[in-house]
């Protein structure tokens, strides 16, 4: 992921985070059961490897900076993901 | 890799931080202090709010980060009552940037030892002991070897949990929150607005903390299990929208604030966990200032205690369980219960309430009558409503 760029993601991560819309804040850091989410000193990155897509971040930000990653869905790689969402 | 040897490390440059780093300092032991950021008291994420009283168990206030002595409480019910609330407690609006610095000041005069921009990334264990961190700054890491770990870093806490402590926050417990510092709006310095309704704030309030000379924070608090994210913003702007038109906007912040039961087991052999990362934050109000001190001075003192008698196992750090105990802990166990029953008011009930103790006379508008009033349906509560609110 880089600054600037519109979404970031790694590789298989569930949730994407809109970079301008990310305050950096670090509320979902504090939600998410498996410390998946980490605050580099320019922005959010979430570790796939270990997310368990319990959605618990999207509620959690403030700003609505984070969406499921429904790309994923699409290409058929993940349902319960988009299951899950609201 | 750089490796340097104190007796106490703090993660964290809050109050909690700083606070721990003057007790722990003063005791004589060799303290420091990490902080993320370049500077203490930036970037502020807080309502600024608190109690004179919490303040001056510690130190003399200073005149120099309060923006406003707070005059007068008023809640609003969602149908537009306004109750004027008297309360005998006097409370300050801090400028937290000059409050947050002064407290790096006093844990610097008190001899600890400060430091900014280190991430800390990683602990120093030994057999499940905590025996350090390791921080990085400027893309370097270094080791500081420590006997005691004192876990001060905020809401979003990593350090806590890396050592094992379970710090995690229901939705149930986590409100999603945002700010913004107004200038150019008409509100009487000092007089302090709380709005209640399920359409304004779900699960929370609207705040107004006037800072003087037109400066005002305006805040929302909403439940993250009852919002989708973004609601915080939306509802916000609305109501600065309804209110006062486009203000400008000095400065916005957002945040997550714990509202949660404190963290059961805050200490593990060569680490104890304070202030919002001890999820200390009244649960009621959202309020975190004044347990960040509580706590993190007793962390310090614990701490600093430990370290002399040698024993910096969960044996030796228990007395931190009891000094926060009886100050913090059970006080927020019962605000926890009272959330939960204001949680599940309606609009109809908060606007009965406010009607009835506008029926009241002026003198007995207190924060005890207006929650006995609105959490009469739930007799199990007014206990902790009387206990609350002496």
């Amino acid at each position: 992921m880089r600054v600037g760029e519109k979404t970031s993601r790694t590789s298989e991560a569930p949730i994407l985070v809109a970079v301008e819309k990310c305050d950096l804040c670090g509320g979902c850091i504090g939600i998410c059961p498996t410390d998946c989410i980490v605050l580099t000193e320019h922005n959010l990155m979430i570790v796939g490897s270990e997310c368990i897509r319990c959605g618990l971040c999207l509620p959690a930000c403030p700003v609505g900076a984070l969406t499921w990653n429904d790309g994923d869905v699409a290409a058929g790689q993940s349902t319960e993901a988009g299951d899950n969402g609201k | 890799m750089a490796s340097e040897k104190y007796d106490v490390v703090i993660v964290g440059g809050g109050p909690a931080g700083t606070m721990a780093g003057a007790a722990a300092a003063s005791e004589g032991v060799r303290t420091l202090v990490l902080e993320r950021d370049s500077t203490f008291g930036i970037p502020v994420r807080c309502g600024e709010g608190v109690g004179v009283n919490q303040l001056e168990r510690f130190f003399a206030v200073d005149e120099k980060y309060v923006a406003a002595r707070i005059k007068g409480l008023y809640m609003h019910s969602p149908d537009g009552t306004e109750v004027p609330v008297v309360s005998s407690e006097i409370g300050l609006v801090l400028e937290r940037t000059r409050f947050d610095r002064w407290l790096a000041e006093f844990a610097a005069l008190s001899g600890a030892q400060l430091r900014t921009r280190c991430e800390v990334d990683g602990l120093v264990t030994d057999n499940g002991s905590v025996r350090g961190i390791y921080f990085t700054r400027f893309g370097k890491r270094h080791k500081v070897s420590a006997d005691v770990v004192i876990a001060a870093d905020g809401v979003d806490s990593r350090v806590a949990r890396w050592a094992g402590i379970p710090t995690q926050l229901k939705p149930a417990d986590f409100e999603s929150a945002y700010q913004f510092m107004l200038a150019g709006v008409d509100e009487e310095p000092g007089s302090c607005h709380f709005f209640f309704g399920n359409d304004i704030a779900p699960g929370g309030y609207i705040w107004i903390f006037p800072k003087g000379d037109k400066v005002a924070n305006v805040g929302i608090g909403v439940s993250s299990k009852l919002c989708d994210g973004g609601t915080a913003y939306r509802k916000l702007k609305e109501f600065v929208r309804k209110r006062w038109g486009e203000p400008a906007v000095i400065s916005e912040a957002a945040g997550g604030v714990p509202v949660a039961r404190p963290v059961r087991q805050p200490v593990r052999d060569g680490m104890i966990v304070a202030g919002d990362a001890a999820r200390h934050t009244n649960p009621l109000t959202g309020g975190g200032i004044s347990a960040a001190l509580i706590g993190g001075h007793h962390a310090g003192k614990v701490a600093a205690g430990a370290v002399k008698n040698g024993d910096v196992t969960s044996n030796g750090l228990k007395e931190y369980m009891s000094r926060i105990d009886k100050d913090i802990v059970k006080a927020n166990l019962r605000a926890y219960r009272l959330k939960e029953g204001v949680y599940k008011l309606s609009d109809k009930a908060f606007n009965r309430t406010a009607h009835q103790i506008m029926a009241l006379p002026a003198h007995k508008h207190t924060l005890r009558n207006v929650f006995l009033r609105g959490l009469v349906s739930q007799p199990k509560l007014m206990v902790d409503v009387i206990k609350a609110f002496v």
